[in-house]
């Protein structure tokens, strides 16, 4: 029976409707923010604009290695994909993948950009593929941004790690100066020489010591001598005690500064609980030698604040060196300015609001004029010759990576700056201040 | 150095950290601590010839100014310093480097020693910036 003018005009609405879905089809295609391409069995190409507009280029080329337009390397930029590995060669073989990074160099984009793919083969089910597809979007901006984040914080760590190394080498070289003297005084201690004269001179005058001491010049000056020796050797233990107190102060100085700083070693990114007190007076003791050097007072004042908070522990002490150091440098910006009126001095205070550790550095120095209070957390901001400016952006950045926030205070030029941190407790925090000892 | 009547001994040191100055004076001048029997000795004991430290007499700064003002002091007093050894890092102000170079502004004959735990300059950086 042949077909009747229904039947065909019933063909020509599906044929009208399959064609205005595949336009409809091509449009969400092409208007979708990610890039997708689809291989056929015969390893053809489609693709939508915003895998050109990712890549940068002729996507039909992309995935074919071997050519000179287009390099294709795993996160490191360095090492090839091989094409075996690559998703949507992987998907033409039946393999699903899941958020693969790679970076892409074309002509149009030589800077590169970092894509993260997803690749699924194309089959009916119990089927072999007959087909592959691989969606990807561009997180070029979210790597750059984690690059920079390490990268400050490498920083941060370097300079952490510059006043470690510089504190340390001041307190051994007063050791080694401190054990050079003693070494010098015992070896060569001229007061051992002169009783052993004396004791030569007792053992030769044994039959006649009385006439020796009231006759003889020398036998006069044995009594006034004894008396000078003994008050030497009282003086030279007194030195030789304050040298070894020094040696001893000195190595337990070394010994602080060494365990302060195990607290920096960790590369571990995990949390863990953390003593709050330990942690400051850890800091303080990093930066104890640069305080001192400007006699700046300091005061902490821990308040409400838990015994222990859960937190990523070399970023935190990172974060309270950087803040320390930050506080002293305006300080220092202030004297040499002659604008600093009374003795230098940092207080650190930290106390619980709401859901919220608060932990505040104030210090009496330079202050932050209005217009500047935002831009001090961006990379390279400095008011000073030989900062980096990256110390409070890495301190930001971890603020802010952990949930929490960073604020500077400050009435402008000349009145101090107060940088206030907010950390989220979570309930681990919460169960800690409940089992904390209130402090005073 | 020997200056027109006497040799000086006067040394200048100049660093930011206490522990330093304390450090100087134990080796410098510890070596020439008078004993109570120094004297009276003579009479009992051959004199050692080992050597002994002449008396150094050591003047403190914490800063690259202060120094700059104590040099120049003692020039005009007429009793200059022989010797400085100057720390490079003294924050805040002047470092140790741009001291050397302004206190060779107007006095030539001090001797100095630059010294440094640590340094953010290389040797010839050093010395370029200080135009010896």
């Amino acid at each position: 029976m042949s077909p009747s003018i229904g039947d065909w005009h019933k063909v020509k609405n599906t044929v009208d409707d399959l064609q205005h879905q595949i336009q409809l089809m091509l449009a969400i295609f092409d208007s979708i923010s990610d890039g997708v391409i689809v291989a056929d069995e015969k390893g053809d190409l489609t693709f939508n604009q915003s895998a050109e507009r990712i890549i940068g280029g002729r996507v039909d080329t992309v995935f074919k290695h071997g050519t000179e337009e287009y390099s294709i390397f795993y996160p490191d930029k360095v090492t090839p994909v091989p094409t075996e590995e690559l998703p949507l060669v992987r998907a033409l073989r039946g393999e699903a993948t899941d958020e693969m990074e790679m970076f892409i160099r074309t002509a149009a984009k030589p800077e590169g950009v970092y894509i993260s793919t997803n690749g699924r083969p194309i089959a009916s089910p119990g089927t072999t593929a007959r087909g592959g597809v691989v969606v990807f979007r561009d997180v070029t901006e979210r790597v750059r941004a984690e690059e920079a984040l390490a990268q400050a914080f490498a920083q941060g760590r370097l300079e952490v790690m510059d006043t470690i190394l510089h504190n340390i080498g001041n307190a051994i070289t007063s050791v080694a100066i401190g054990i050079g003297t003693l070494k010098e005084e015992l070896a060569n201690n001229p007061l051992i020489e002169r009783l052993a004269a004396l004791s030569k001179i007792v053992k030769a005058h044994e039959e006649d010591w009385g006439d020796y001491v009231q006759h003889d010049p020398q036998g006069q000056q044995v009594r006034p001598f004894l008396l000078a020796l003994a008050a030497d050797f009282v003086e030279q233990n007194r030195e030789l005690i304050r040298t070894v107190g020094r040696v001893n102060s000195q190595t337990s100085h070394i010994v602080d500064i060494v365990r302060a700083q195990r607290g920096f070693d960790s590369k571990a990114m995990i949390s863990k609980d953390v003593n709050l007190r330990q942690a400051i007076s850890g800091a303080l003791k990093i930066v104890q030698d640069s305080f001192a050097s400007r006699s700046i007072q300091t005061h902490v004042d821990c308040g409400d604040a838990p015994a222990e908070i859960r937190i990523q522990e070399s970023q935190f002490n990172q974060m309270l060196v950087n803040l320390l150091k930050n506080a002293m440098e305006a300080i220092d910006e202030l004297k040499k300015s002659g604008g600093l009126k009374g003795r230098p001095r940092i207080e650190i205070r930290a106390y619980v609001r709401r859901d919220f550790l608060v932990l505040e550095v104030q210090d009496n120095g330079i202050g932050i004029e209005q217009k500047n209070l935002k831009a001090i957390f961006g990379a390279g901001y400095t008011t000073k010759r030989e900062g980096s400016g990256l110390g409070l952006h890495s301190a930001a950045n971890f603020v802010t990576g952990s949930g929490g926030k960073i604020q500077p205070l400050s009435d402008g030029y000349g009145t101090g700056t107060t940088m206030r941190v907010s950390l989220r407790l979570d309930s681990a925090d919460r169960d800690g201040e409940a089992t904390s000892e209130p402090s005073v | 150095m020997k200056s027109s009547d006497s040799w000086n001994y006067r040394v200048l040191i100049v660093d930011d950290q206490e522990e330093i100055h304390n450090d100087f004076e134990e080796m410098l001048a510890s070596g020439s601590t008078k004993r109570a029997t120094d004297e009276l000795a003579a009479a009992f004991v051959a004199q050692s010839d080992k050597p002994v430290l002449p008396q150094f007499e050591l003047s403190h700064a914490a800063s690259g100014e202060e120094a700059c003002a104590m040099v120049k002091a003692a020039q005009e007093s007429n009793r200059p310093f022989a010797l400085a050894y100057i720390d490079v890092r003294m924050p805040p102000g002047t470092d140790g480097v741009e001291t050397v170079r302004q206190i060779r502004q107007f006095e030539q004959d001090i001797e100095i020693v630059i010294m440094t735990a640590y340094s953010d300059k290389t040797l010839p950086e050093i010395v370029n910036d200080v135009r010896l």
